[in-house]
């Protein structure tokens, strides 16, 4: 028989005896004011938490935390409140990365998504035990293991968390049994309360437990999911308020244009006046002058500047006074210039004295002078033979060291006014100074100009928020909204994304047969078309108003023409006189007008012919496909000239780049094709049933450079054959149909007739475009096969973690969930099951 | 008057038999070195408890899991979680196209530094704190200690019912185990030995008469101001660790990261890159990155000093309690030997 242990340890405690510490207790007192001896009434309870109520209860769990730091920093927190540091602590980290990383990032979307990233990590921790336990379990087996409580000194806290310490008390004999009734725990069985609870404890354990093991794998995969389903929505969101902040700053132009103004080369001008008040216009000072008033601007547009200054500071009567100081700056500036290339004791023999100096320009009679500038050139002339004289006679006088004259005349002489010892020094002493009336007329200068780049910045910021070859651009989201539908809409398998991705010969090759399958079949046309159109239209609708030249004010292009126009203008009048600079604003060629223009136009050609020759593309193959409106495959042509042309008409539309050979025509073909066959191609399903192109050919194929007549009709069959009549009537409805028809016959014009675009001097209607290169560059737009190719990696390297990581997160949470129904499992006793 | 049920000295069992015991390292609550030796022990066998025996308990349902074995196995998360954060950064990037994959690996790899430096950061800089607390108070609020378990046996037969735990004595602020302090004068030893030194070296001076009582509710002012400027300055260095990881130098060392220490000239070559790196890195965290204007520039800098006031505010708040004197009369703080000069 075994030992009932309990009963020995009792019987063995020992006993001790109380201290009597109040020998005065009167018992009977005591007994008869029982009450404050009474425990006080607990004030613990259940948590439950109603959505109406969740925002009061977070403000006041803020309000704890908030007071639990404050007890922590006075060192009088209590366990509960300390606890609750831990959490400050790993959100105010997690900010700081965020704040830190987001100071690393370019653009808006992705500063935004450190913040999401930090959001979604915590909101990740909190969601999983809600989703992947807490739900399960409260369904299987009836009662909530997340389940809080809050005790008597307010302090909330999980029921389950400590094992060994749950307030069963708090729950009532009723919620247990109902919770027993769901669990299916027999109703007559002894005791049901405490198994009930056992069974609860039971479940807990094994959740918590559940939790901790599968936290860690859950809750990176959980926030990457989330950040990638806000990605989206956020960028379109975002997007939507730089696209509203590029459209405020040309609706307030004027409002807008003194927040740029950036008035410190005014402020350095006024310093400058300050410091040489009424002193002579030396080169140098001259030079500062200008540096300051160009400062900002761009090279070319400074030296139309520099040049117009030049000619307003070169004042109409200035006058050069030769004194008894301008000597002293030859002899001064002369050795400076020469004391690297000769010895300073050769040095002093050669550069005569101040007294030489004076003396000769007294012999001139031109000392104490005011000399014209054509007088001082008398001058110049004169110390430069003075000088000649000088070295002429040292080089007598030493044979063995002869020195080169026209070396050192030439480091004196010939040289700018504002660089030239000589020149500097005769210079020096000028009757032009820097007076108010010079200055009133650069700071009227200084004003205009600086005016003028504040309203250039709002407009250059208006291009970058719109436009600019940066990403997060009205133009970029634009774009990247056409082209991320693309295989969607092409119905492209995620096999083929897979087999596909890996370069653009490839994305080719599965982009033409899908184009085939598409053109052979109506719905499926209709379909690609209707929808490609509809994604253009919007498009288009978001960049229009950046190259229409609308009547409205406040268009783009009609404040450059009115900033542009109206400078211009101010700098022409007699007052100003800066013709030059006006010329660079607003002249006819490459003045800065027509930058600030063309750079968005540019911008929005490349967009849009890259959208329209995918459209053309499809036409040409609903074209193909259907055998309507070919006539550049003519009777005249043989089947086999024919079957070429259509294969590389059909290449060229898909992979064909302004550079690569394809658009060179590098096509190896038959140089004897057969003559006596000119039927029809015939097509199948899309694809043409090719007779001869696929033979072999005696000698082998080779390209011909010289048929002309090759490239003219693949030129007519792209561009200038008439659109299907399905395409005509499905874009018919479009803001951009008469757009694709221009674009059509600009491709015609500006391709075919290039100089070298395909081959030399094969022009198809005789005359020679003038478009510049960047221009058929801009034309030809992004091929299509690009354009599928970069589309398919991204969304292949989306897809592929999204399977890796998202089926593990599926795999995790099913075992989680599967999980529950193993938990809880206990014997029922034995009684019972009679 | 009710008495504790102190089962320690009388060594109560509660196992019937003389079966074989389980040899345990400890039989009664005992306070514990803080070294790195009994830290690096202790760490281990927490994180293989958590891994193997507390989450086979947990997942039964067992009787005598309890809220210690809970909150070891929060562990778990915090590794498998950085594990997998490193993942799912890197994991998909060798399926990517050349291009992309170098984009996404070196992006990936910073993250995955990140996650090293946060973990790293997080678990040394507590020190930055607690030690000169320590130095400055004598009170080491990290001392660890075991503590022995009674569980409830699975039944009759169970005789393996003791289990260890281990504790930091100031783990609790409002039931520091004071105990564990008290020295055993059956022993020859002075009872109040711990507290008279603290008492000592926070200004409290020599020869108290219930050292004790003096400096129990300031060792736990100490307690609770250091346990929160540790939390806190943690959190803001493992953040100034993930933003070193985050410089551009490190993806030198990514180019030649190996850890074939076998391959000796590589991962030579690969840990004096390493170096290279790390040095490049903190001058780009200082000083910001190129071309960086304005608070970008400033932001490493200021994310370091952040974190060292963070802690240098947390030690001279924790240190400044010491202070003041709770309940000591004139009669201790004035040395009746010493020479007093009234003006």
């Amino acid at each position: 028989m075994r030992p009932n242990l309990i009963q020995t340890y009792i019987s063995n405690m020992p006993v001790s005896t109380p201290d009597k510490k109040d020998r005065n207790l009167d018992i009977e007192y005591v007994l008869s004011n029982r009450t404050f001896i009474k425990p006080l009434k607990p004030r613990g309870h259940l948590v439950n938490t109603g959505i109406l109520e969740t925002p009061a209860v977070v403000a006041k769990d803020l309000l704890y935390d908030y007071k639990s730091l404050k007890k922590s920093a006075k060192g009088t927190a209590n366990d509960h409140e300390l606890g609750k540091i831990n959490d400050i602590g790993m959100k105010v980290g997690g900010l700081a990365i965020a704040a830190y990383l987001m100071t690393r990032k370019q653009t808006p979307l992705t500063k935004a998504m450190e913040l999401v990233g930090l959001a979604s990590f915590f909101g990740a921790m909190s969601i999983w035990p809600k989703v992947a336990l807490q739900f399960p379990a409260r369904l299987i087996h009836g009662f909530d293991i997340r389940q809080q409580y809050q005790d008597s000194f307010g302090r909330k806290k999980m029921f389950f968390q400590d094992p060994q310490y749950i307030p069963w008390d708090m729950v009532s004999d009723e919620r247990i049994n109902k919770i027993g009734n769901w669990m299916g725990v027999p109703k007559d069985m002894p005791n049901r309360r405490e198994f009930i609870q056992e069974k609860m404890k039971k479940t807990a354990i094994q959740n918590n437990t559940m939790w901790m093991l599968t936290a860690g794998f859950a809750t990176p995969i959980l926030s990457a999911l989330i950040c990638n389903a806000c990605e989206k929505p956020l960028k379109g969101y975002l997007g939507n308020i730089r696209s509203q902040r590029a459209d405020k700053l040309l609706a307030n132009f004027q409002k807008e244009f003194p927040k740029f103004k950036d008035s410190s080369a005014m402020e350095r001008l006024e310093i400058l006046y300050s410091l040489n008040k009424d002193n002579i216009l030396t080169p140098a000072l001259r030079e500062e002058i200008k540096e300051n008033i160009t400062s900002g601007m761009d090279g070319v547009t400074a030296s139309a500047i520099r040049k117009d200054l030049d000619n307003i500071l070169q004042l109409n009567d200035e006058k050069f006074i030769i004194d008894k100081t301008v000597p002293e700056k030859l002899v001064a500036n002369t050795k400076k210039e020469l004391q690297k290339l000769i010895p300073s004791e050769i040095l002093s023999k050669i550069v005569p004295d101040e007294k030489s100096f004076a003396n000769l320009f007294r012999q001139h009679k031109l000392f104490g002078k005011k000399l014209s500038e054509t007088e001082l050139k008398k001058a110049v002339a004169l110390t430069g033979a003075h000088i000649k004289d000088s070295i002429l006679e040292y080089n007598i006088k030493n044979p063995e060291s002869q020195l080169n004259v026209k070396l050192i005349l030439n480091r004196l002489i010939n040289r700018k006014v504002s660089e030239g010892p000589i020149t500097t020094a005769l210079h020096s002493n000028s009757t032009g100074r820097f007076n108010s009336s010079v200055m009133a007329n650069l700071r009227n200068i200084s004003k205009i100009l600086t005016d003028f780049k504040a309203k250039n910045a709002v407009l250059d910021q208006y291009v970058f928020l719109k436009s600019a070859a940066a990403p997060e651009t009205v133009v970029a989201n634009a774009w990247n909204e056409v082209t991320e539908s693309l295989p969607k809409l092409f119905n492209i398998t995620s096999s083929e994304i897979t087999n596909a991705r890996h370069d653009r010969k490839m994305a080719g090759k599965l982009l033409r047969d899908k184009i085939e399958f598409i053109t052979s079949n109506e719905g499926e046309y209709d379909r690609v078309v209707n929808s490609l159109a509809e994604k253009i239209s919007r498009l288009d609708a978001k960049i229009k108003m950046l190259d229409t030249s609308s009547a409205s004010k406040e268009s783009y292009i009609s404040i450059v023409d009115s900033v542009f126009d109206d400078v211009s203008s101010t700098l022409k009048d007699s007052r100003i006189s800066m013709p030059n600079t006006a010329e660079r604003l607003t002249g006819a060629k490459g003045s800065l007008k027509n930058v600030q223009l063309s750079y968005v136009s540019n911008r929005l050609l490349g967009v849009r012919s890259s959208l329209y020759r995918l459209l053309n593309t499809l036409d040409f193959y609903k074209r193909i496909s259907t055998l309507e409106n070919i006539p550049a495959l003519h009777s005249g042509m043989p089947r086999e000239v024919k079957e070429e042309l259509v294969e590389l008409c059909k290449k060229m539309s898909v992979e064909g780049t302004t550079s690569d050979f394809m658009t060179k025509f590098y096509e190896l073909r038959n140089p004897n094709p057969n003559t006596t066959d000119f039927s029809q191609i015939v097509v199948e399903a899309g694809k043409v049933k090719n007779k001869y192109l696929t033979r072999e050919v005696k000698g082998g194929k080779v390209d011909l450079p010289n048929d002309k007549n090759f490239f003219t009709e693949a030129i007519r069959l792209l561009f200038e054959n008439d659109l299907h009549p399905k395409t005509t009537e499905l874009l018919s409805n479009t803001v951009f149909a008469g757009e694709v028809n221009e674009y059509r016959k600009a491709c015609a014009s500006e391709l075919g007739d290039a100089f070298y675009f395909a081959k030399p001097r094969h022009l198809v209607h005789g005359v020679q475009s003038d478009a510049s290169s960047y221009k058929q560059f801009l034309r030809m737009g992004m091929s299509p096969d690009q354009m599928f190719n970069v589309t398919i990696k991204e969304l292949f390297n989306t897809k592929k973690w999204l399977k890796m990581f998202g089926g593990l997160g599926l795999g995790l949470l099913g075992v989680t969930v599967l999980a529950q129904f193993t938990f809880g499992k206990m014997k029922t006793p034995d009684e019972v099951k009679k | 008057m009710i008495l504790p049920v102190n089962n320690i000295d009388r060594k109560i069992n509660f196992t019937s038999g003389n079966s074989e015991k389980k040899k345990l390292p400890y039989d009664k609550d005992t306070l514990l070195k803080n070294n790195f030796i009994t830290r690096t022990r202790i760490g281990y066998e927490k994180f293989t408890n958590a891994l193997t025996l507390y989450a086979a308990k947990g997942l039964k349902g067992d009787r005598n899991a309890n809220f210690y074995e809970f909150l070891t196995m929060g562990t778990v998360p915090y590794i498998v979680g950085s594990l997998m954060l490193m993942s799912v950064f890197n994991s998909a990037n060798k399926h990517f196209a050349p291009f992309a994959r170098t984009k996404a690996g070196a992006i990936g790899r910073k993250m995955a530094l990140g996650v090293l430096f946060y973990g790293i950061l997080k678990s040394f800089t507590k020190s930055f704190v607690t030690q000169p607390v320590k130095w400055l108070t004598g009170v080491d609020t990290e001392v660890p200690y075991a503590k022995v378990n009674y569980e409830l046996p699975d039944d009759v037969y169970d005789t393996d019912i003791m289990s260890i735990e281990y504790h930091k004595a100031y783990e609790s602020k409002e039931f520091p185990r004071w105990d564990l302090f008290y020295k055993s004068e059956a022993h020859g030893e002075t009872r109040n030995e711990y507290f008279d030194k603290v008492a000592k070296k926070i200004g409290l001076g020599d020869n108290l008469k219930d050292s004790d009582q003096e400096v129990k509710p300031l060792i736990k002012e100490i307690a609770v101001k250091t346990d929160m400027a540790k939390t806190l300055s943690s959190y803001l260095w493992a953040a100034a660790g993930v933003a070193y990881a985050f410089q551009s130098p490190w993806e030198n060392y990514f180019n030649v990261a190996t850890l074939k220490f076998w391959k000796g000239e590589k991962f030579l070559h690969s840990l004096k890159i390493f170096k290279d790196s790390a040095i490049e890195s903190a001058k780009e965290l200082i000083h910001g990155p190129k071309g960086a204007k304005g608070f970008a520039k400033h932001a490493g800098k200021a994310m370091i000093a952040v974190a060292a006031l963070s802690s240098l505010a947390g030690i001279v708040n924790a240190v400044s309690s010491t202070n003041k004197p709770s309940k000591l009369d004139a009669g201790d703080v004035i040395q009746k030997d010493g020479k007093y000069v009234v003006n």
